[in-house]
């Protein structure tokens, strides 16, 4: 390294500048990490430790002094009730999610991508609820789904079924928090099945349609392969996403009614925030990251794999 | 796949119907804004307002800080996107162009942050925050995001990009170290600093949660933990056309900029899937 | 002699302090409709004009949950307010929390018991503990029924003879509830919110206790709850005059809407019902059965232990004249909540507004038979607890007996450890 270099980079050495140290150069990397990997160890590495420490905890109402209560919290959950049914609440959700999101997605971006003339305009359509904040589409659909003078429930009247009360309907509500996340979420993932779609050699399809594929087979045999690692890792994401789900949750049912819209991240909010339980949160929020490092690990196995199709 | 002229009217059928639900939600709530307060409370669908009013978006100014909303947002977004750009630029050169010790388990330890998402830490980093002092600050929406590990992968992306032969031609020069970053590679990196910035901005503007559990009052709210915080009231609960109006101005500004730039977003998050 | 005068003048401006004044911070809650807010910031507001020398700082913080949540976090940040409003229920996890003082001291100044005299007593015994009084009442409320005497008169009900007993209130919402053609109803004769508090006043008109004093202990699987709830669910799915969820704001909409006949609720909706309505309406009592019981709801003033003592007499001056007769009868104008001063219904304003609207009187009239609402130690996880469960067995998850004693035993392994 040039000494205009090392003048340049702006750093001073502990040791005298004349004598060139080889510690420089060594050390400079680490210094261009140290800001990222600082705010990273406060605020994403610590915070994960130290939930899992607080998790073996007793801290709540009853105890307001840590007390060292080793698995209690773990069994607690294991034999709360509702621990189970938020656990249940979630897979339905992605349940829901998954299918609905990558389906239209995919159908969607397809649709956009033909060559036909005037499509593009549709994208922003189809594309703009990402801009908007989930509590605005929350407040959006809040309105819309409201017994009574709710648009969906006009509608619903004019074709001769009765009053809906979808909040408030504890076998309906689920869904109705799934109807908003593809609602806000499926113009963004089209967008990711479109750049997917367009890496796609047009003479794969041309030697197909030489081959006397029709436009169905061609999609099958051509399409839907070469899209997969893209549709595994958008599935992936979508999952991840939907165990994270809280906005439309906190602003449009509050968990209920009952507990049967309650998903994981609720369930933390409720126990940290409204009944100041700490230990037994940090024991949920440590569950819940062994969820997602499974999800993850997941995904990125099938980065893995897009390579491979790159 | 190539066109069929034959298909065209049924795509552009299909993508209307769609393009149609997506959009009559939000038409509806611009119409409803409009409206007086007791004439969404019939049980016939009325579309348009019969006597068109401004009143719910006065009665948004009066009921709450809007402005300081507006202004607390602004700061929190893009006051952190500078100091992510910071944090990002010096990161991602370091792993894209560097070699040193340890480089592959600090490159994972980097994608813990994309793995765990900032829901889970929220109890957590919300006792860090109140150790720190920063309760109700601005600061404190804006700590868990200014290291960001998306950031640093897609500027690594765009960095590694760049051939070795410029750098050695420009270190010969006398343009090396932090003068080749400064001024031959981060120009170069200019659209991978667009998408990242675009994104930010539009993720940070919109978020709700981790501003709900660090924010007490109005001195650091955001225009979105607004909204949300005004429905939860009674007085918003009740009142559609206030909250339809307030919703609709929250949203405004994003998606005017939005339908301006909307190439430049909609590249923007598409690189984003692609990035990872 | 000009030079002495203007050292003279130097000195006095040096020697005058900046600000001598004391600034206090206010977190209060909104939890009912009506422009509360406002109402709140102008009694602040006047307060400012009578004592200049202190600055209120009002922070509102929601409804009384997220308001008790914010309490908390500032407590635990080791910043908490100096003065705030919370519910009477909340009275046992603040003293939990060691966060606030007891405020016999400045009631003494004021005159001890006769000072307490003149409040309902009703609204300060449950703010009394271990022989303490530990905040003074500010917006306290009961549940009343409102009832749309031009529904009634559509049904053919007499709009002057309100329900009075719960068989009354069954067939009442049984005529007053319209269905159309396809069966599907179009008004409800009847809505309840499906919040506890309005359970609560169910189970104790059926002669059913709630919780014990010592905040130790629930009756809930006992047969009067289970005989209450059981009533309450029949009207929603047997007799379906009720629709089974409605949110606590909600419910008034429907009302003010004229979707639904009568509503329970709390009686501090009053003013927003009076600003919205569009049609003749009326308040009553409870309907009762075994004996006519309501539970009282509410919040008073609470001061904060942190604050130095100059800032509680500062708190204390402004919880006093925020609860004199004047500014509660402002109050109870204002919103509905019941005027916690006997001396502010003899007050002019009050008097001609109750010639205008009788109906503010109700809720004052029915306090004879109101008492504390349901209270326990981690009062907040027993309340949800209380709330989901309830909603299940709305939802026909659950028998009534068979929920009743679900939420039973989760509230006894709650308390478990405050029974040690």
């Amino acid at each position: 390294m040039t000494r205009s270099a090392a003048r340049a980079s702006g750093s001073s050495p502990r040791r005298d500048e004349r004598r060139r140290r080889p510690l420089l150069p060594v050390l400079r990397p680490y210094l261009y990490l140290l800001p990222t990997f600082f705010f990273l160890f406060v605020f994403t590495h610590w915070p994960i430790l130290r939930t899992f420490y607080v998790s073996f905890f007793k801290w709540n109402m009853a105890t307001p002094k840590m007390e060292f209560v080793g698995l209690a919290n773990y069994a607690q959950a294991w034999n709360a009730p509702v621990f189970w049914e938020v656990l249940q609440n979630n897979l339905l959700f992605a349940a829901g999610t998954v299918p609905l999101t990558l389906g239209l997605a995919l159908v969607l971006a397809l649709l956009i991508n033909q060559k036909i003339r005037r499509l593009a305009i549709y994208r922003v359509f189809l594309f703009y609820p990402t801009m908007i904040p989930m509590a605005a589409a929350a407040m959006i659909w809040l309105w819309i789904l409201t017994p009574n003078y709710g648009l969906l429930n006009y509608y619903g009247r004019w074709f001769g079924l009765p009053d809906i009360h979808w909040l408030g309907d504890n076998k309906l509500a689920i869904w109705a928090l799934v109807l908003v996340g593809v609602w806000k979420r499926v113009g963004y993932y089209m967008v990711i099945y479109l750049a997917g779609l367009q890496v796609i050699p047009e003479h794969l399809y041309e030697a197909a349609r030489i081959e006397g594929a029709g436009p169905w087979q061609r999609f099958w045999k051509v399409t839907f392969p070469l899209v997969s690692p893209t549709t595994f890792f958008v599935a992936v994401m979508v999952v991840i996403d939907s165990f994270q789900a809280i906005d439309q949750v906190y602003l449009m049912t509050g968990g209920g009614p009952g507990n049967s819209t309650n998903l994981f991240i609720f369930y933390i909010y409720q126990n940290a925030f409204r009944f100041f339980d700490f230990g037994y949160a940090s024991a949920i929020s440590a569950i819940l990251f062994l969820i997602l490092l499974g999800l993850t690990v997941l995904a990125f196995r099938t980065l893995h794999r897009k390579v491979h199709y790159a | 796949m190539r066109s069929r002229t034959a298909w065209s009217p049924a795509v552009h059928v299909i993508l209307a119907l769609a393009a149609l639900v997506m959009i009559v939600p939000l038409v509806w709530i611009v119409l409803t804004a409009f409206k007086e307060r007791n004439e969404v409370f019939s049980q016939i669908p009325q579309w348009l307002p019969a006597h068109p009013t401004f009143t719910n978006f006065f009665g948004v100014l009066d009921a709450m800080p809007f402005w300081q909303y507006y202004w607390n947002t602004i700061a929190v977004s893009f006051g952190l996107l500078a100091i992510q750009l910071v944090t990002v630029t010096l990161a991602a050169y370091a792993f894209a162009r560097m070699e040193f010790r340890g480089r592959d388990v600090l490159f994972i330890l980097l994608l813990v942050q994309l793995m765990i998402a900032p829901q889970s830490t929220v109890v957590q980093n919300y006792i860090t925050v109140t150790r720190l002092g920063l309760l109700d600050t601005k600061f404190a929406i804006m700590a868990p995001y200014l290291a960001s590990a998306y950031g640093t992968f897609l500027l690594r992306q765009t960095f590694k990009g760049i051939p070795k032969e410029l750098e050695e031609a420009a270190a010969l020069d006398g343009c090396g170290g932090i003068r080749f970053l400064l001024h031959v590679a981060i120009p170069l990196a200019l659209p991978g600093y667009l998408a990242f910035g675009l994104v930010s901005i539009t993720y940070h503007w919109n978020e709700f949660f981790w501003p709900l559990v660090v924010t007490e009052t109005t001195k650091s709210r955001t225009l979105t933990l607004g909204l949300g915080i005004f429905a939860q009231t009674a007085e918003g609960s009740a009142d559609w056309t206030m909250l339809m109006a307030m919703t609709l101005m929250v949203i405004a500004v994003p998606l005017i900029v939005f339908l301006v730039f909307q190439r430049r977003f909609i590249n923007s998050f598409m690189q984003s899937g692609l990035g990872g | 002699m000009k030079r002495m005068a203007w050292a003279i003048v130097a000195v006095l401006l040096l020697a005058a302090p900046a600000w001598a004044g004391t600034t206090i911070k206010f977190y209060y809650p909104v939890h009912l409709t009506g422009p509360l807010v406002k109402e709140v910031e102008a009694v602040v507001a006047e307060f400012h004009k009578v004592q200049p020398d202190i600055k209120v700082e009002p922070v509102w913080g929601g409804n009384y949950a997220e308001n008790m949540q914010k309490t908390v976090a500032a407590l635990q940040a080791g910043s908490p307010p100096d003065v705030a409003v919370h519910l009477a229920v909340d009275l046992i996890t603040l003293r939990d929390m060691d966060a606030v003082v007891p405020l016999d001291e400045f009631v003494q100044k004021e005159g001890g018991d006769k000072f307490l005299a003149d409040f309902f007593p009703g609204f300060v015994s449950d703010l009394k503990a271990d022989g303490k009084i530990w905040a003074i009442p500010f917006q306290r409320s009961t549940p009343i029924l409102y009832y749309n005497k031009d529904l009634f008169k559509k049904a053919g009900l007499d709009p002057n003879k309100p329900p009075t007993n719960w068989e009354e209130l069954l067939a009442t919402a049984q005529k007053a509830t319209m269905r159309n053609p396809q069966g599907q109803v179009t008004t409800w004769g009847l809505t309840i919110p499906d919040d506890i508090w309005l359970v609560m006043s169910f189970i104790m008109q059926n002669g059913g206790r709630t919780s014990s004093p010592d905040f130790k202990k629930v009756y809930l699987g006992e047969k009067p709850a289970i005989e209450a709830v059981q009533f309450w669910t029949d009207m929603a799915n047997k007799h379906k005059v009720m629709p089974r969820h409605r949110t606590f704001p909600q419910s008034v909409q429907d009302f003010a809407a004229g979707n639904t006949a009568m509503l329970i609720h709390s009686t501090g909706n009053l003013r927003f019902v009076r600003d919205s309505a569009k049609f003749e309406w009326g308040v009553a009592f409870l309907p009762k059965h075994k004996q006519q019981a309501v539970a009282i709801g509410g919040a008073g003033f609470y001061i904060f232990k942190k604050a130095s003592k100059e800032k509680q007499e500062a708190a204390w001056q402004f919880a006093k004249f925020a609860c004199s007769p004047e500014m509660q009868a402002r109050w109870n104008i204002g919103s509905g909540y019941i005027a916690t001063r006997k001396s502010a219904f003899d007050l002019p304003v009050m008097k001609e507004y109750a010639e205008k609207l009788p109906q503010v009187l109700v809720a004052r009239d029915q306090l004879p038979y109101a008492s504390p609402e349901m209270s326990t130690h981690d009062n907040w996880k027993m309340r949800n607890v209380f709330t989901t469960t309830f909603q299940e067995i709305l939802d026909e998850k659950y028998t009534p007996e068979a929920g009743m004693q679900r939420v039973q035993a989760e509230i006894e392994k709650i308390l478990a450890p405050f029974n040690k």
